[in-house]
């Protein structure tokens, strides 16, 4: 085989490596997030569930003791939440760019997420999927207090 | 073929390689400068209530208003409050002279709604009170017309019997994100004013 | 050549060479209106004075544009000028529809031009339900005009599919591994357009029916899911952009060489790469686009692994174009500096695509501006390879010479443009930028917004300049002096099979250059008549859920009218010559008359190629109708739709006894139907006919049964659940092809009676009509004996 061949097909294998390592660990990441196999099951068990509603064009946020709250969510450090993800008209995405966190919020769909967030501070919560005129206006806040 | 004058690639093509890398050094300057820290400067609304005076014309029985929906602050705002914070007391009997400006790209109208429930229930205002007035719009387009991008529509309102009335933009969705102030036409009130509760 | 001379060629012509000069045009058409809605997104971005209706309008309709209307019909446009020049055919197999498919696409356009004057179209290109089909934010007729030019554009590109197919299958004169590389590229694109435009036009009709008729097939409330629309969109969208980049890839392998004086490196894996791409983009890697729509840890790990294994084909091209470059002398003119380019960006925009298929990465970066600049570099590139085709081929097809240095300035100046822009959108992204707002929601975003403005306008200015170059000398230019411009001939690398005896290979010559085309005996321009007419079905329809009833009936009379006229003065006044199997040279016309002079050896090989044509269309129908069935199992079932599952209770149909009889009578019509073929073969003609009869009758009987089951027996309306809409759209969908199958039946025992041997019109008839029988099978029992959900 002349050299270029050998050059060419050792870049397809080392291009094959090289995604293969990167994709299983990106999987073995991605089931964690999806099902929170990073926490304790103590951690899991103790989450608090807020839903979180999308709507054109605000966030609502219902916590488990019936309190609503429109555009401003408010967490304690460290405190592991489940976030009941859905939305009232169209398809939103919550997403929280400092965190990276984002997942599409659909009508006739709960999308459960568990959140842990260690760093207090104020966040952004914005939409990230187009929803009409006032997409770039549905802002929210999170808050996270120690 | 003969060797037309090959220059003029060249010059573009430098002039082309000083505005680009132009622009990327401009550019992550830039960046720098903006990511810096700053002081977060948190807008405390202050919570006094105190007592904004608002123009008017007593021998017209008219009140002078203007609401500016701003682009700082709350998205869905009048004058930078939501949620029902500005309330616009004036005697019973009275008319609004209102100017509505809206700074934002997205459109907005102004509505002088007859409310039946205490805050806004549906994305649909007419759901939940009855339109009395309406400047941006008619009432068969409120819900999905209005004015935007610095443009301003006055109206004459009134006369205002006593009652307590909400003042809302109509399309479908706003009110309820939050764009709805108060208005208290009453006996008691002989001048004119506006607060804002923190 | 004088505008009556031109309006004559564009109306009447059926030859691949003006057809794809006619793409070309509206697609740089469309090039103008896509970048006059950039333009405007820049405007509101950098300034704050549009309306967000304004802007969202905006930005729905620069994708739209140049996605479906600028790159499509150019692409399409080169392979019909160049391919039957590169493998030595006279023409497509079938001319009179490539030149339906081209007008069908005409009224298309102009619907997408005017129909922001309609309703507000803020949906984005993609048009996520339930947002495209609520009438709050979008009232009005806007989106339902752009829905409309979708399915007539998603005909328009599935009938060109299976023409290239059997173009490139029957009636190439060189061997497959002697092919040229855009050949290759563009029978991998053939196959996608038959296989992904069905599902975008099942998912178009269900949104016009959503939005003009209250079906509802997204409302989650009533069993339907918006999920479903992502689903249909993406299985389309995935390969879409495969059908985007494959013709402007085996552009670049045509180009490249030339450019080198060398033969490409690596011929047979950049053919056989481009099948590969085509075969896995149908794959699981649709729900890419959906990792943050999908709450589903397998279905995220499938799409991921055959979207990262795209990656390799497509590595093997960069390899072997860079490889090229090597060995030989590359002549920098502006050709050469594109197709560079194009691998430039085609390069950075794969490792940008690289993060995507790491779904943790993907939940942090979609939706944000990392993905308009991943795409953003490879539509540029897709841009700069078609650029680099108008320049290569302009010599030929004006027989004059552009200016090389304001040209090759203008490249420059496009390139330049298409990098600033990409990396100011992928640089926004990686901080978090979020797309479609209509403004910037942070001060740290703006200087790589300002550095996309730079860019757009470099990119403005170099494309004015190449533009208008091209323009003038097209007019003034010095003219080519000879037949091999590039001199591609005598470095042995021919452009062309067909060898250019004189150029220019322009508008209404024919395909060596060498004469004037003349139109004789067609009295009357059907195929662009009938092509803008099949617009008429959609809108009638409109007219109809809008109220105006008798305009609708109307515009859906005069197209069957006209239909009706041409099937009877092309088909039956005269009985004409068969189809030719070279594609109709002109020479050869009228040679054979009535189909008398068809001889049973020419009879079969008739009957092979129409058997192979009618097995193309009835695979595009099977995607057309496992969209329809499949989208239906989809909202029904308790796995993909869980809370309207448990919800929505589920609507049942009586199968017995009507539907059960009737579907006894028309699946028992097969066995006629299989007998009259068996029958015609032996050459036992009267069998035929009395046999076709008979299965023609047994499906009529099956058709007024449905139409007396409908009216008489159901219940419900279709617009109560997705059970109704899905039961009512499918069935119907059915019935209308028992309706096509039952005219083709007739057309064919028409012509058997008048004396014709109908040896291609015998294998459509039977073929169709089986796989109608076997449809039936599945829409019976998903839909009325509830099988599978």
């Amino acid at each position: 085989m002349e050299k270029a061949r050998i050059f060419e097909l050792s870049t397809i294998v080392f291009a094959i490596v090289i995604l293969t390592v990167l994709g299983v660990f990106s999987d073995i990441y991605l089931n964690s997030i999806n099902t929170g196999a990073y926490l304790s099951t103590t951690a899991k068990q103790d989450a608090i569930p807020i839903k979180v509603i999308g709507m054109q064009y605000a966030w609502e946020f219902v916590y488990p003791n019936g309190t609503v709250s429109i555009d401003k969510l408010v967490l304690k450090a460290n405190q592991t939440y489940l976030l009941e993800i859905t939305s009232k008209d169209v398809i939103h995405a919550f997403y929280i760019p400092q965190l990276g966190f984002k997942f599409e919020a659909i009508p006739g769909y709960v999308y459960d997420f568990y959140i842990v967030v260690n760093k207090p501070g104020v966040y952004d919560i914005w939409c990230a999927e187009f929803c009409g005129p006032g997409h770039y206006l549905m802002k929210g806040t999170l808050i996270v207090v120690s | 073929m003969k060797a037309q004058s090959s220059i003029l690639p060249v010059i573009v093509g430098i002039l082309v390689a000083i505005i680009a890398v132009g622009v990327s050094v401009y550019a992550y300057y830039e960046y720098q400068i903006l990511s810096a820290p700053t002081t977060t400067s948190t807008s405390t609304s202050t919570s006094t209530s105190s007592q904004i005076p608002l123009k008017y014309d007593s021998t017209n029985k008219t009140v002078f208003l203007t609401i500016a929906v701003l682009t700082t602050g709350p998205s869905f705002n009048f004058n930078g409050t939501s949620n029902g914070q500005l309330v616009i007391y004036i005697p019973a009997g009275w008319s609004i002279y209102v100017t509505y400006i809206n700074e934002q790209s997205l459109p907005h109208n102004l509505i002088l709604l007859e409310n039946d429930t205490a805050t806004p229930n549906n994305a649909d205002v007419g759901q939940f009170g009855k339109i009395l007035y309406i400047v941006g719009a008619t009432t068969s387009n409120y819900q999905t017309t209005g004015i935007s991008s610095g443009q301003s529509v006055s109206g004459l309102w009134g006369p205002i019997n006593a009652g307590t009335y909400m003042l809302v933009c109509g399309i479908l969705g706003h009110a309820e994100s939050g764009m709805w102030a108060v208005v208290v036409a009453s006996p008691n009130v002989t001048t004119p004013y506006a607060t804002t509760a923190g | 050549m004088n505008i009556k001379r031109i309006l004559k060629v564009a109306l009447y012509t059926t030859n691949a060479s003006d057809i794809g000069q006619m793409y070309i045009t509206i697609g740089i058409i469309s090039l103008i209106a896509g970048a006059i809605n950039a333009a405007l997104i820049r405007y509101q971005l950098t300034y704050q004075s549009l309306s967000a209706v304004e802007y969202y309008n905006a930005v729905s309709l620069h994708g739209i544009f140049m996605i479906f209307f600028m790159v499509m019909p150019i692409s399409v446009g080169f392979a019909n000028y160049l391919i039957p020049r590169m493998i030595g055919a006279h023409d497509l197999y079938w001319p009179r529809i490539n030149a339906l498919s081209f007008w069908i696409l005409v009224p298309a356009v102009f619907l997408t031009i005017i129909a922001p004057w309609f309703g507000p179209i803020n949906t984005g290109w993609y048009m996520y339900a339930p947002l495209s089909v609520e009438l709050s934010v979008n009232g009005g007729l806007g989106v339902t005009l752009v829905e409309t030019a979708l399915i007539l554009s998603g005909i328009s590109s599935t009938l060109t599919g299976v023409n290239f197919l059997m173009t490139i299958i029957k009636l190439k004169k060189v061997p497959y591994f002697k092919m040229s590389l855009f050949t290759w590229s563009f029978f991998a694109t053939a196959i996608l357009l038959v296989v992904a435009m069905p599902p975008l036009t099942a998912g178009l009709v269900f949104a016009y029916l959503e939005r003009m008729w209250n079906l509802p097939f997204f409302d989650a409330t009533l069993g339907g899911s918006p999920v479903l629309w992502q689903n249909l969109f993406w299985f389309f969208g995935h390969p879409e952009v495969y059908i985007l980049m494959l013709p402007a890839m085996g552009l670049v392998g045509e180009i490249l060489p030339r450019m080198v004086g060398r033969q490409i490196y690596g011929y047979k894996a950049l053919a056989l790469s481009s099948m590969a791409i085509a075969f896995l983009s149908v794959l699981g890697v649709w729900m890419h686009h959906m990792f943050t729509a999908i709450d589903n840890t397998i279905a995220q790990m499938v799409a991921s692994a055959t979207t990262m294994a795209i990656a390799v084909p497509s590595g093997v091209k960069v390899f072997n174009w860079t490889a090229t470059l090597y060995g030989g002398e590359i002549r920098f003119k502006a050709p050469a500096v594109l197709v560079i380019s194009f691998i430039a960006l085609f390069l950075v925009g794969g490792i940008t695509g690289v993060f995507f298929p790491l779904v943790p990465l993907d939940y942090a970066f979609n939706g944000t501006y990392l993905v308009v600049g991943h795409f953003h570099y490879m539509v540029f590139a897709i841009l700069v390879a078609l650029l680099a085709g108008l320049i290569y081929y302009f010599p030929y097809f004006s027989g004059k010479w552009y200016h090389e240095d304001i040209v090759k300035s203008g490249t420059i100046l496009i390139v330049a443009g298409t990098f600033l822009i990409a990396t100011g959108m992928t640089i926004d992204g990686v901080l978090g930028m979020p797309r479609r707002y209509a403004e910037v929601p942070s001060p740290i975003y703006v200087p790589f917004q300002q550095m996309i403005d730079v860019g757009g306008i470099l990119m403005g200015i170099g494309l004015v300049m190449a533009f208008v170059d091209l323009v003038y000398c097209w007019i003034r230019g010095k003219t080519v002096e000879t037949i091999d411009p590039w001199n591609a001939i005598s470095i042995g690398l021919a452009d062309f099979y067909i060898k250019p005896v004189k150029l220019p290979l322009s508008f209404g010559k024919s395909l060596d250059g060498a004469f004037d085309e003349e139109y004789h005996g067609i009295s009357f321009p059907y195929y662009s008549i009938l092509g803008i007419m099949l617009s008429f079905i959609p809108l009638g329809f409109i007219f109809m859920f809008i109220n105006l009833i008798p305009i609708g009936i109307l515009l859906l009379a005069i197209f069957m009218a006209t239909g009706i006229y041409w099937a009877y003065d092309q088909w039956f006044k005269s009985i004409p010559p068969p189809m030719q199997l070279d594609g109709g040279s002109p020479s050869t016309h009228g040679s054979m008359a009535n189909g008398a002079g068809v001889t049973p050896a020419l009879g079969t090989i008739i009957m092979r190629d129409a058997r192979s044509a009618v097995l193309w269309f009835i695979l595009a129908e099977i995607c057309l109708f496992g969209s329809f069935i499949g989208g239906y199992m989809f909202v029904a079932s308790p796995i993909t739709n869980p809370i309207a599952y448990a919800n929505v209770p589920p609507l049942r149909v009586e199968y017995f006894p009507l539907p059960t009889v009737m579907t006894i009578i028309l699946l028992s019509s097969s066995i006629p139907a299989h007998l009259a073929y068996e029958e015609f073969k032996k050459g036992n003609i009267k069998m035929f006919k009395t046999l076709g009869i008979l299965t023609a009758v047994m499906g009529f009987t099956f058709l007024m049964g449905q139409v007396y089951e409908f009216t008489h027996v159901i219940h419900f309306t279709p617009q109560q659940s997705a059970f109704t809409a899905f039961f009512f759209s499918t069935v119907s969908l059915h019935g209308f092809h028992v309706i096509m199958g039952l005219v083709v039946w007739t057309f064919v025992l028409l012509r058997t009676f008048k004396g014709v041997t109908p040896y291609g019109g015998a294998v459509a008839a039977t073929y169709y009509w089986h796989f109608v029988d076997a449809i039936w099978v599945v829409v019976f029992s998903t839909f009325y004996l509830h099988l599978f959900v």
